[in-house]
């Protein structure tokens, strides 16, 4: 493996000969040519290494709900509770070394961070009559969504002229942290009749289930030295999340990742 | 002073507001329009200047907002004068109505011989005491029912050989008793079967190992109380004047796993809450004094299979029979054995039947606002009322089943008063064949019937067994009836009105409810006058 030590001295190296091979011929006029120029001295292009450096984009909402029920005033209370997660935003981090023929291994990391917003149904029982339950709806805004995802992929990279475009797939271990409905405060006071949600307080639940991701990237290098670039990078990956946010809860379940859309600085090396 | 001139005005033109003289003694005042009611307006400013009116009772509307009402006691040189006093309903721009009764031509020395021990003393030979926090004795001067007045000790007197409550008049002078009835408002006894059955929510407190039957959701406290059949628990909260305050924490009801079995316990409480909602909901009244006085029902205090141990009376009352205390305690009794019949009923436990239930906590309403007085006219109208409401509550939680008959869940068969057809339990559904006669407190009972069937045809509508026709608004529109009652008794009934001052009073709430000439006044008009009632 070619050591970045090696590689700045190396690149040292032809910048050397190049400014050794410009300065005899501004000695022309006045010195004797040379018999033949030197050799001219050309770096090679860095692609072992690719630090991938994305503002992502997740532009798929994801819904997921969750119930639960239990006793109140002698009868059941239920509460159903609908969550939608907006668009993501967040940033993108992966390091590409190229093993063999462009095949190599990836090492990312992403951040995604949505709003949540949401209803809440609730139907809660009358404290003082049998069978009379009462019925409230909430929406929900505020909560949040964050899923940190480590991807560890198979990658195959190739370079052409100044393009670079790279495919990778693997695993992805995920820390999905959801607030979710922890009890809908109530406006509830004799005679009881009419039930009103007050406020609906979170709770943050987190959970780290294991999926995998499939990708690919394009990007452009820049210059002559082709060390800087930038480009795009199509991302998918998912794993199935199950949170609850108390024990009477079911699971909400929803799909973590989905696809996101980055684009971002490359650096080669 | 009554003026011959006001009483032609009554006479000749019905819907102007009168005032009306009975024999030599008293002003019966139903003042709501016109120069009636400018005069008495003027006239009760005066009297209360001078002392001879003094301020009881100040309740804002809870129907009509922006109005008030007051209640004003007839004193005597400081003395109240029994039954009389005045219910005057103002707003921003001055008095709108005025009813009541005020005796007049009062000359009683106010000095008493005997002092308020003197009068306990007789009491006690009698085998009386003073009983609850309105037991006095009270220095009063008492309308003579020949005519006259006398100063005289009320007391409310708990007698414990016969178990009864009594209102005791006894001359301040000599000592003598001068009048008394009957205290407990009762209903009348009947025969009854098991328990209905029927499941419903208990509102109850964590208490020691398991619950008690204290309901802490409504705003009063209502509690229930399991005197566990003993008998000296409950002849000891009786000579402690029945006052709740003598009611314990280990009295209250009690249940391991809440889920209670005990029907007498569960439906006194339950019911209990239930008539504070239909107060609340339907008149937008805070329960009995209107200002959230904790409810306390007692029940199981005498074993229903010990009543061959007990006298008839004491049957009537402490079995068959539940009762109003005062002070918003309630009395529940558990009935008789299924095996035995009274005149040829069962009887249930009494808090099995809502109407019940709600029957006298109507009268511990009524305790708190008109206090009709429980003898005559007066008593039927009390009586009448509680039946009223009672119908009301029953209508407005049990649709399904409800009806016309009193206590019909308890009494079996049959129940014991008709709204509808009051003559079929031998009660008069007209005036003209009222009850004159010395029983039941003169006929609290029977003649209630006469002003329950007049709400019935307000409601329901039909021809009178007489003939008269009614156009009732409709059982769809019976809230407005209920509402009309509700208003005409608690808020400008007098302790001493009369039949016919109950018909001003209900018109007159109809007017002032739902518009002059509205379906409410034309079906209580007609209903009040289709009894006889004028």
């Amino acid at each position: 493996m070619m050591g970045l030590e090696r590689r700045l001295a190396l690149a040292a190296l032809a910048a050397a000969l190049v400014t050794t091979s410009a300065s005899p011929a501004r000695a022309q006029a006045t010195t004797p040519k040379p018999a033949k120029p030197a050799a001219r001295a050309v770096a090679p292009v860095p692609d072992r290494f690719r630090l991938v450096l994305n503002a992502s984009f997740w532009p798929v909402k994801t819904s997921f709900s969750e119930s639960r029920t239990f006793t109140e005033y002698a009868e059941q209370t239920t509460i159903r509770t609908s969550y939608e997660a907006g668009t993501g935003f967040g940033p993108d981090v992966a390091l590409q070394v190229s093993l063999f023929r462009g095949l190599g291994l990836l090492v990312g990391y992403s951040y995604a961070s949505r709003d949540v917003t949401g209803q809440v149904d609730v139907s809660r029982p009358h404290p003082l009559y049998l069978d009379r339950n009462r019925s409230a709806s909430s929406e929900i805004s505020g909560y949040g969504l964050t899923e940190g995802a480590l991807h560890l992929d198979l990658a195959y990279a190739r370079a052409a002229g100044h393009l670079d475009w790279a495919l990778f797939a693997g695993a992805t271990l995920f820390q999905v942290e959801a607030d979710l409905l922890q009890r809908p405060a109530y406006d509830d006071v004799y005679p009881y009749d009419e039930l009103t949600i007050t406020s609906t307080p979170s709770t943050t639940v987190k959970e780290s289930p294991t999926g995998f991701n499939v990708g690919g990237r394009l990007d452009y290098r820049f210059g002559r030295s082709r060390r800087f670039g930038a480009g795009v990078q199509v991302l998918y990956s998912t794993a199935s999340v199950k949170l609850k946010a108390e024990p009477a809860a079911s699971d909400a379940r929803f799909d973590a990742g989905g696809l996101s859309v980055g684009a971002g600085l490359r650096v080669y090396f | 002073m009554i003026s011959r001139r006001a009483l032609l005005c009554m006479c000749a033109a019905v819907a102007i507001p009168a005032v009306a003289t009975t024999g030599e003694r008293s002003a019966r005042v139903e003042a709501s329009s016109g120069a009636a009611l400018r005069e008495w307006s003027g006239r009760v400013d005066r009297l209360l200047a001078s002392g001879e009116l003094a301020v009881r009772l100040t309740r804002d509307d809870t129907m009509i907002p922006g109005r008030r009402h007051e209640r004003l006691a007839q004193l005597h040189r400081g003395v109240p004068v029994f039954g009389g006093e005045l219910t005057r309903q103002s707003d921003a721009s001055g008095t709108l109505t005025v009813f009541g009764t005020l005796y007049e031509g009062i000359d009683v020395d106010v000095a008493p011989r005997l002092g308020p021990a003197d009068a306990e003393a007789r009491l006690a030979a009698r085998g009386g005491r003073p009983f609850g926090s309105r037991g006095g004795p009270e220095l009063v001067v008492l309308p003579l029912e020949g005519g006259g007045y006398r100063l005289a000790y009320r007391v409310r007197a708990f007698f414990e050989e016969s178990l009864d409550v009594r209102q005791s008049f006894l001359d301040a002078a000599m000592g003598e008793l001068l009048r008394e009835y009957g205290d407990i408002q009762k209903q009348v006894a009947g025969t009854g079967t098991g328990v209905l059955g029927d499941q419903k929510k208990i509102s109850v407190a964590p208490g020691g190992s398991g619950f008690t039957t204290s309901d802490r959701l409504r705003p009063p406290a209502i509690s229930s109380y399991d005197f566990r059949f003993n008998l000296n628990r409950l002849i000891l909260f009786l000579n402690a004047d029945g006052s709740p305050s003598n009611l314990t924490s280990s009295d209250l009801g009690t249940d391991d796993d809440n889920v209670w079995t005990d029907g007498a316990l569960v439906d006194a409480h339950v019911y209990s809450g239930y008539v504070y909602d239909y107060f609340y909901k339907r008149h937008g009244r805070r329960g009995l004094d209107d200002a959230n006085i904790a409810v306390h029902s007692i029940t199981h205090a005498l074993r229903r299979e010990d009543w061959r141990l007990y006298s008839p009376d004491t049957i009537l009352t402490f079995f068959a029979n539940a009762f109003y205390v005062g002070e918003g305690v309630m009395y529940y009794g558990d009935g008789l054995p299924p095996n035995v019949t009274l005149y040829g009923q069962r009887v249930n436990y009494l808090a099995g039947a809502l109407d019940v239930v709600a029957h006298e906590l109507t009268h511990g309403v009524t305790d708190y606002t008109s206090r009709l007085i429980y003898q005559g006219e007066p008593g039927a109208l009390n009586e009448a009322f509680s039946d009223i409401m009672a119908t009301g509550v029953e209508f407005y939680f049990q649709p399904d089943r409800a009806d016309y008959l009193a206590a019909e869940d308890v009494f079996t068969p049959g129940g014991i008063r008709s709204l509808q057809n009051p003559m079929a339990f031998g009660d008069p559904d007209h005036y003209s064949i009222r009850y004159t006669g010395p029983a039941d407190n003169g006929g609290v009972h029977i003649n209630s019937g006469i002003a329950n069937h007049a709400f019935y045809l307000a409601i329901e509508g039909g021809r009178h067994r007489l003939g008269a026709s009614v156009q009732g608004v409709g059982a769809a529109n019976r809230e407005q009836i209920e509402r009309v009652f509700y208003r005409g008794f608690t808020s400008f009934l007098a302790p001493s009105a009369t039949f016919s001052q109950a018909r001003a009073a209900t018109i007159q709430a109809a007017r002032e409810l739902y518009g002059q000439g509205s379906p409410a006044e034309t079906a209580v008009t007609q209903a009040w006058t289709a009894v006889g009632v004028s």
